[in-house]
């Protein structure tokens, strides 16, 4: 918090306020593999808690805890606005859709024995270091990662060769933007 | 006759091959209305061709998007247009879809409605979970600005238009537009005091327009067809289609999308009907907010769900079968509530935590005979005293599983054991997510809390 509020030229009480106050923003080291299973309406009355169960049984650990060799953190989640999949649940925020207990574990040992899993929508998992990479500069990729291969590849588009870190669409002007 | 969709916002998605891409966009018409608008027109006829249109917001209140529009004031700069792309309502997948699937249709949608309040300026505020959306947004965003479509002087028009994609960080209260402004400057998502409203004083207090993904995503068709054509379905106050997103205990859960006015029967018609054959017995009919239905003999519009003392909402339907306990569907959306509370007034904050521990005990078994009425008294007293409708709705969610199936309640306690065949749901698991204490705390049936709901009132 110290380290923020420096860079930002704010008290770390400001940046904890803002910290504290986001599920996806965590104050502690989360697993190499953050899995959210939803616990919600349409998930919960199609087997949700089945998963979660399966789960906290393969992890030996409960929910918002994090394996000790750091490799999984499995967390509930709320709706993912993917019922028409549910239950659902995203292993570092990719989907996966109609998952069963015996699928969720799968997906655990075959991470577990460093096979390639792919999302229900065809994505890549990337790992925690380049997700927080992507979710805090939107469209940004940790350059020379799996995650900035798989940009280029995502939807069949490739964005521009000279795309960089933090590129963002150029603001015209920069008033009244307040660096949003 | 059998139950059809109406493909307007979904036409794309359905009909297209990547559609998601500029050039496929292009190939079926994308661009035209946004071209000739900013263009040819004058931005008080766009304003008034929406408010003649009858649109109505499709993130869950259902205001009329012209009207929301007039109150921005004409003589302040800059203004801002903002997308509510928090999707999080439980049981909506509609937003999402279409964000993924066709992030074109929404841009277009944004530079009428940009040009139509005046504002140079628009920041997507999109869901944090959602990563593939976000990518796809960015593609579509950085495709626009290389064809000239975005930056200045956009078609070639004097009107210059810059877009921001902004990702949020996981809470719900940022649905809610003031909160998600906050948020959007950095702040903890808190909803503001109004008046006065965004329109007025919003982003870094310049007058905003907050729109839904839906909403805007169906403008650019009012525009090409025009407000005959958007009439032709939907009621009076209620016109046109709406992407209905369907789930729960039925055959075929997904987004449908149908003329508003459309019976819920037939909505389940289109999702296959219940799920292996069960009997109906409850359904959400605009998300978790909305109060139970227990019948399908209904008209999905604004004005009738609202007189049935429910809500269209953000047109999420989950529809349960006669398995469902009702108990453990209150307890779902206590949960859910008091993990996703803001915090800011009390009765929300307060009310939420004891909804779950009450809904907890009588769900494991530890019931007592008096939770019920203190239940719906803990509802009640937060209903209209909350600071935003989250915790209105939060009594509203618990308390229609009660009064609809109080029989279900009575039942736990009485036999001191849930009576249906459900998964078990892990007592307390939400304190691990705050990584301030150890999972797992066991609700004391003994802990006197109708005292202390007493002493808050």
């Amino acid at each position: 918090m110290r380290d923020v509020a420096e860079l930002l030229g704010l008290t770390p009480a400001e940046v904890l306020a803002s910290g504290s106050f986001y599920t996806m923003l965590k104050k502690k080291p989360t697993g190499e593999y953050l899995i959210s299973v939803c616990r919600n309406v349409s998930c919960a009355h199609r087997g949700a808690y089945k998963v979660i169960n399966a789960l906290k049984e393969r992890l030996a650990i409960e929910p918002g805890a994090v394996t000790d060799d750091g490799r999984f953190e499995f967390e509930m989640a709320e709706c993912l606005a993917t019922c028409d999949g549910a239950p659902t649940m995203q292993i570092n925020y990719e989907d996966f859709y109609d998952v069963t207990p015996e699928r969720a574990v799968e997906l655990v040992d075959r991470i577990e024995r460093g096979e390639t899993v792919t999302s229900a929508r065809g994505e890549a998992l990337m790992t925690q270091r380049e997700v927080s990479y992507e979710t805090a500069l939107a469209g940004a990729r940790l350059p020379g990662t799996a995650g900035d291969h798989k940009a280029r590849t995502v939807g069949g588009e490739s964005p521009p060769e000279d795309m960089k870190v933090g590129d963002r669409p150029k603001l015209r002007d920069d008033e009244g933007s307040h660096g949003g | 006759m059998a139950a059809s969709q109406a493909l307007v916002v979904r036409k794309r998605l359905v009909e297209i091959a990547e559609p998601w891409k500029l050039d496929a966009y292009e190939n079926s018409g994308g661009y035209l209305a946004a071209r000739e608008v900013v263009g040819t027109s004058d931005p008080e006829d766009a304003l008034e061709l929406v408010k003649a249109s009858g649109l109505r917001g499709r993130g869950g209140a259902g205001f009329p998007t012209g009207m929301k529009w007039s109150f921005v004031p004409k003589d302040i700069f800059p203004k801002y247009l903002v997308i509510n792309h928090d999707e999080g309502e439980p049981g909506t997948f509609k937003d999402r879809e279409m964000f993924e699937l066709d992030p074109h249709q929404l841009l277009e949608g944004m530079m009428i409605a940009a040009f139509a309040v005046g504002a140079s300026k628009a920041f997507i505020y999109c869901r944090g979970e959602f990563a593939l959306g976000s990518r796809r947004m960015d593609q579509a965003i950085r495709s626009a600005y290389d064809k000239g479509y975005l930056g200045t002087g956009i078609f070639g028009s004097s009107f210059d238009f810059d877009v921001v994609l902004h990702r949020g960080a996981g809470a719900y209260i940022c649905g809610e537009e003031s909160a998600l402004l906050d948020s959007l400057e950095g702040h903890r998502g808190q909803p503001r005091l109004k008046p006065p409203f965004p329109a007025v004083k919003g982003l870094y207090g310049q007058p905003t327009v907050v729109n839904n993904t839906e909403t805007l995503s169906t403008l650019p068709h009012i525009f090409n067809h025009g407000v005959e054509w958007f009439r032709q379905w939907g009621t009076e106050k209620s016109p046109g289609v709406k992407v209905f997103s369907v789930s729960g205990h039925v055959n075929k859960p997904g987004n449908y999308e149908v003329p508003l006015g459309t019976k819920l029967s037939d909505v389940l018609e289109l999702a296959g009907g219940m799920l292996d054959g069960n009997d109906f017995k409850a359904v959400i009919p605009g998300g978790i907010s909305a109060p139970l239905l227990t019948t399908t003999d209904i008209a999905m519009d604004f004005e009738t769900l609202q007189g049935e003392g429910t809500m269209l909402g953000s047109g999420a339907i989950v529809f349960m079968d006669h398995t469902t306990c009702m108990v453990k569907n209150a307890l779902i959306a206590a949960e859910f509530y008091e993990h996703e509370s803001c915090g800011k007034c009390t009765p929300c904050r307060e009310g939420t935590w004891w909804q779950v521990k009450v809904l907890e005990r009588i769900e494991h078994g530890e019931g007592r005979q008096e939770d019920l009425d203190l239940l719906l008294d803990m509802c009640n007293r937060m209903d209209g005293r909350c600071f935003c409708p989250l915790g209105d709705t939060a009594a509203w969610a618990v308390r229609s599983n009660l009064q609809l199936f109080r029989e279900d309640f009575q039942a736990h306690i009485d036999e001191g054991r849930c009576t249906y065949e459900t998964d078990h749901m892990l007592v307390g698991a939400r304190s691990g997510d705050t990584g301030l204490g150890d999972a797992g705390v066991t609700p004391q049936p003994s802990a006197g809390i109708g005292t202390d709901s007493e002493t808050g009132s």
